[in-house]
């Protein structure tokens, strides 16, 4: 759905990842609510899927992974304020 | 997506190098309220040379190892002792103790009740994951579901916010490793109360696999804690008895 | 046996044209019963009543029959007679010889003459055993709930609060404003739509008698008229409406955007917002469709900024019940959507919009500040074709009704986009202009003539995007006879009016009655427009037909002025002619029970026998119980089975 640009804004994310930290415990995938995350099918150094991004447009900066992850693996960080111009319906 | 190197995350600096990886197992539910934990410190901007970390023994007791500020990991059940005497030689010192259930409620059981009498400011932050995992995954005094059986513990499993309602925190709140960020407003509130205050979090244990006899994965555990938990701010402490049977009730029950 | 005194009214010639009324007063007189019988040629007149008032007392009649016109028209007036004259009113019986006699057999005086006898004698039957009864009272809930928060709303809560009676505004939208708040200038004086609404908004959160229920919606309602009980079903906002102090410092930081409501879906707003600036009440709300989440709370941004701590992410739905004794329904209207029609392309091309949207275009407080601008490029449109009737009007595949107001905001819609573009061009398609109304027609004038706009008489037939991408509208023009093809850069539908949605979830919940489209029927078309046929329920709005502000206006005080009426009165007086159970027939079979449509049945326990009783206030005498009841058990009053009996023998013979 189109709109006309009232100046809104709203941030996109970016996200970081240390892969080798990850355990594959799926917490940030599963929960993540704009659903940016996917398990990758390659192992980490430790042997387990760590995640990747599959829509990086989604991400909304909530930082919801980040406080989730038990082994302080991923994070995300502001990348762009983006004017609203449209929304997927 | 920005592949980083180690010692990059926002608050690696709160962590001891070398930290990791933790020992705790693959979605182990510790890491998330250290997480948690470590967030709302910054959040709050509490000065950190006035916060102690004081652990025990078991996997919860790996909390005061990992955390670059003041920590004492103490033997087993003196968590709260140790505790206890830091605060009253520093009283302008957040004190806040990370405990399991042997810590807490079994042989530890009298100095959190001492301390509760006492009235000595604390935070008390009890992970409960419904079992003793070093010692062989052992029943606990909590836990509510014994694994292999798909039956109730003959034993009832504790009332944790009740005893500390009993004891006389000041602060009882209950959540899940799911609820983090219901879990660091807890935190914060606790964090300015003048008394008492606990926190249960119940957390996911991949050793603790209780109806099934299968052990699954942690994340099928916060599916559990997803459909299986409700939130009632200030139901009176009697009711929050953990069973098999009834949804788990989270909230914040004692607030003064 | 009683003395019954019979009157047959000429009603000038409308009876006795057709009635040989002498004969029929020759007659009766001779009938059992019967101790007076006289005719005469008004009897509703005012000397015609006092011919009956000197009558009854000197005759010392104890019961009337009037033959006349239909009961629904005067049996008041002889009932109020009666009651004046000493004599209980329910003794006074209508034989109606007119609608059902007279009017019918124009042709056949004789015929007639022998039938209005029958009737008559039939009454006479039935007065012969009508028992004296007392109307049943009950006490009144002088609070009034209105439903649905838009102007008729609104007005209607102020002139109950006025009037010095409490008031429960329930709105299902986060504010209450309906569609006025949308609009830009208003017809035909084109005054600024929100600058008279937004005062009446703050006298409505400020009223010490009118408690606002917005983010609400009728739930379940009981009870009868006077004595209503509602429940209603408060939705958590989120937001503690009195902690929060509009900072507005959660939107700033708030990560979602959705469509915007108020905007018509033309802008966005975030999933934490307040819907317009003047909103009543004045407080955020949070979207749950679009935040991303509670159970974790994924973002909680919003809370982290807030300072007077006003957001709880916790909050649950609320249940309020509360008692009250009459019930305004103001649901309003929205409009049918241009996705119905497939020639104009389902709604599909985003330089077609419906009037709504236009009105947001040309709202101050719109997305473009005022400004006309093509959703698709942010150009200004040169020339813009407005259509009429789309949806209305159209028996064959939309709605047979005239949506009334269209005519007048598409004039209005085409002389403003003239105001803002002067160097524009506006081209109306219409059926034919229905402007009835004070300025209304002068109004349609100015914007022909002076402002210069194009009416083509003709409805469009298609619009579509050619190879360029430019819109094209194709139309026939009814007065030239001969087919049209505009290219246009941006079109205007006047889409149908049709009762909100949810109204029909609403009404039936209510149980009032309402026509085949879902608009709220009025009791009298004519002579009780602001009230439902079910006692204690008041229409004002859209809710009932379409309509504009001023009439909409009109119909709230009106309704407005029925609910003080109603609450001016010490008690409620409910018709005697109810249901009436014999304890020592009824067996306790309870068949009456589920039966009764009004739920006035029940059984209870009484002597160690179940008896099934009358709750008197809640029976409307419908039958259905007496019908069914095997033992014979309920009889109605003043229609007991043998009084029925013997009117049937009198009919017959
Ligand atoms: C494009 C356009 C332009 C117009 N321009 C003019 C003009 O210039 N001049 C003029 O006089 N008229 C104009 N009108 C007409 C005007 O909008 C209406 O006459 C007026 O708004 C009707 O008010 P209302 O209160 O009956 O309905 P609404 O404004 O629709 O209000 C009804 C309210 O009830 C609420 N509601 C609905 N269902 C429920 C429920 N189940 N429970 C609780 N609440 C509920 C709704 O949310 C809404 O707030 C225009 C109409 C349109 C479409
Ligand atoms: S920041 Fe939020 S939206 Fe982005 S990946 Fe993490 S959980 Fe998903
Ligand atoms: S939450 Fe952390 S450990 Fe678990 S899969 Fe995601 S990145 Fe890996
Ligand atoms: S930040 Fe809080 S107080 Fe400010 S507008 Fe939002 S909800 Fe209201
Ligand atoms: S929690 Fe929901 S409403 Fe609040 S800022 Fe985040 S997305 Fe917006
Ligand atoms: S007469 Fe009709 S309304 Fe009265 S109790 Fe019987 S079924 Fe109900």
């Amino acid at each position: 759905m189109k709109f006309f640009n009232n100046g809104m804004k709203t941030p996109c994310g970016e996200i970081h990842i240390v892969k080798d930290r990850c355990k594959g415990c799926g917490f940030c995938v599963t929960y993540c609510p704009m659903d940016v995350l996917e398990l990758s099918d390659e192992f980490n150094t430790k042997g387990y899927h760590f995640p990747e991004v599959k829509n990086p447009e989604n991400c909304i900066n909530c930082g919801l992974c980040e406080m989730l992850c038990p082994d302080f693996a991923i994070w995300s960080t502001l990348k762009e304020e983006k004017e609203v111009i449209e929304v997927l319906t | 997506m920005i592949e980083n190197i180690e010692g990059t995350h926002p608050i690696d600096s709160l962590l001891r190098e070398g930290s990791i990886p933790f020992v705790w197992c693959p979605g182990c539910g510790i890491g998330t309220v250290v997480n948690t934990f470590v967030e709302t410190l910054e959040k709050v901007k509490i000065d950190l040379g006035k916060v102690c970390v004081s652990s025990g023994i078991g996997c919860t007791g790996k909390v005061a190892d990992y955390l670059k500020i003041n920590c004492c990991n103490e033997s087993h059940d003196n968590a709260i002792k140790c505790a206890v005497k830091f605060k009253l030689e520093n009283p302008e010192t957040k004190v806040v103790v990370f405990l399991n259930d042997a810590d807490f409620i079994a042989s530890g059981a009298d100095d959190f009740i001492e301390a509760g009498k006492k009235g000595v400011e604390l935070l008390v932050i009890y992970i409960n994951n419904f079992i003793y995992i070093i010692s062989e995954c052992k029943v606990t005094p909590t836990t509510p579901f014994v694994r292999t059986l798909d039956d109730e513990n003959l034993e009832l499993p504790f009332n944790i916010p009740h005893l500390a309602k009993l004891c006389g925190a000041r602060y009882v709140a209950r959540w899940t490793t799911l609820h983090v960020r219901r879990l660091m407003y807890s935190i914060t509130d606790a964090l300015e109360n003048p008394g008492l205050a606990v926190i249960e979090v119940i957390s996911p244990c991949l050793m603790y696999y209780a109806t099934d006899g299968k052990i699954g994965e942690t994340i099928d555990r916060m599916r559990f804690f997803h459909n299986n938990t409700v939130i009632k701010h200030g139901e009176p402490t009697e009711n929050l008895d953990i069973r098999l049977q009834d949804k788990i009730i989270m909230g914040r029950f004692v607030d003064k | 046996m009683k003395r019954i005194g019979v009157f047959v009214c000429w009603c000038g010639s409308n009876i006795a044209e057709t009635v040989d009324v002498k004969k029929v007063v020759e007659v009766i007189k001779k009938y059992p019963g019967v101790a007076h019988a006289e005719d005469y040629i008004f009897v509703c007149s005012n000397p015609g009543q006092k011919l009956v008032q000197e009558t009854i007392k000197e005759k010392r009649l104890d019961s009337l029959v009037i033959a006349c016109c239909s009961p629904t028209l005067h049996e008041t007036t002889f009932r109020d007679l009666s009651r004046l004259t000493g004599l209980n009113p329910y003794q006074c019986e209508i034989a109606n010889i007119r609608e059902q006699c007279s009017w019918v057999h124009k042709d056949n005086k004789e015929e007639a003459t022998r039938k209005a006898i029958k009737i008559i004698r039939t009454i006479v039957e039935k007065a012969n055993q009508n028992e004296s009864l007392e109307p049943i009272s009950t006490p009144v809930t002088r609070q009034a709930l209105v439903i649905g928060g838009g102007i008729a709303g609104i007005q209607a809560s102020l002139d109950i609060a006025n009037a010095g009676y409490e008031v429960l505004l329930v709105e299902r939208n986060p504010s209450i404003g309906g569609h006025m708040i949308q609009l830009s200038e208003t017809f035909p004086t084109l005054d600024c739509s929100q600058c008279i609404l937004t005062p009446k908004m703050v006298e409505v959160s400020r009223h010490p008698k009118i408690r606002v229920l917005a983010y609400s919606e009728v739930q379940e309602i009981s009870g009868y008229v006077g004595n209503f009980n509602v429940k209603i079903l408060k939705k958590p906002r989120y937001v503690i409406e009195d902690k929060c102090n509009l900072c507005g410092k959660c939107v700033d930081v708030c990560p979602v955007a959705a469509p915007s409501e108020f905007d018509n879906n033309l802008a966005a707003r975030k999933a934490i917002y307040l819907p317009f600036p003047q909103a009543i009440p004045a407080t955020y709300t949070i979207d749950i469709e679009h935040c991303p989440g509670f159970l974790p709370i994924a973002c909680g941004k919003c809370a982290d900024v807030c300072e007077p701590q006003a957001i709880d992410f916790d909050m649950r739905p609320e249940i309020i019940e509360e008692k009250v004794g009459a019930i305004v329904v103001a649901t309003g209207y929205d409009l049918y959507s241009p996705k119905n029609i497939g020639e104009y392309g389902n709604g599909k091309y985003e330089d077609v919009m419906d009037g709504m949207q236009f009105e947001r275009l040309l709202s101050a407080t719109g997305p473009t500040g005022g400004e006309v601008r093509r959703l698709s490029d942010n150009k200004v449109p040169k020339r813009v074709v407005f259509v009429s009737c789309v949806g209305s009007r159209d028996t064959e595949h939309h709605l047979p009704y005239c949506s009334k107001i269209c005519c007048m905001y598409m004039a209005k819609h085409a002389m403003l986009y003239k105001h803002k573009v002067p160097d524009g061009e506006a081209i109306v398609f219409y059926i034919d202009t229905r402007a009835g109304g004070k300025g209304y027609e002068e109004f349609v004038t100015r914007t022909q003539e002076e402002d210069k706009v194009i009416y083509i008489r003709g409805k469009a037939s298609k619009i579509f995007k050619n190879g360029n991408g430019k819109l094209i509208v194709w139309g026939a023009d009814t007065l030239l006879g001969k087919q049209v093809e505009v290219e246009c850069d941006m079109v205007v539908l006047s889409m149908a009016m049709v009762p909100s949605n949810g109204a029909k979830d609403l009404i039936s919940k209510l149980k009032i009655p309402s026509d085949a489209y879902g608009f709220v029927n009025e009791a009298h078309p004519k002579l009780r427009p602001v009230e439902s046929i079910s006692a204690g329920f008041y229409l004002a709005g859209c809710t009932q037909a379409p309509k504009d502000i001023p009439e909409t206006v009109a119909q709230a005080s009106g309704a407005a002025s029925k609910v003080t009426d109603l609450f001016a009165e010490e008690e409620l007086k409910h018709e005697p002619i109810v249901a009436a159970v014999d304890e020592d027939l009824c067996s306790g079979c309870g068949i009456c029970v589920p039966l009764c449509p009004y739920d006035a049945r029940e059984l209870e326990i009484k002597d160690e026998k179940r008896i099934a009783k009358v709750n008197e206030i809640l029976c409307e005498g419908c039958g259905s119980c007496i019908s069914a009841c095997p033992s014979a058990a309920v009889q109605q009053r003043n229609f007991k089975d043998n009084q029925i009996f013997k009117m049937v023998d009198a009919i017959l013979s």
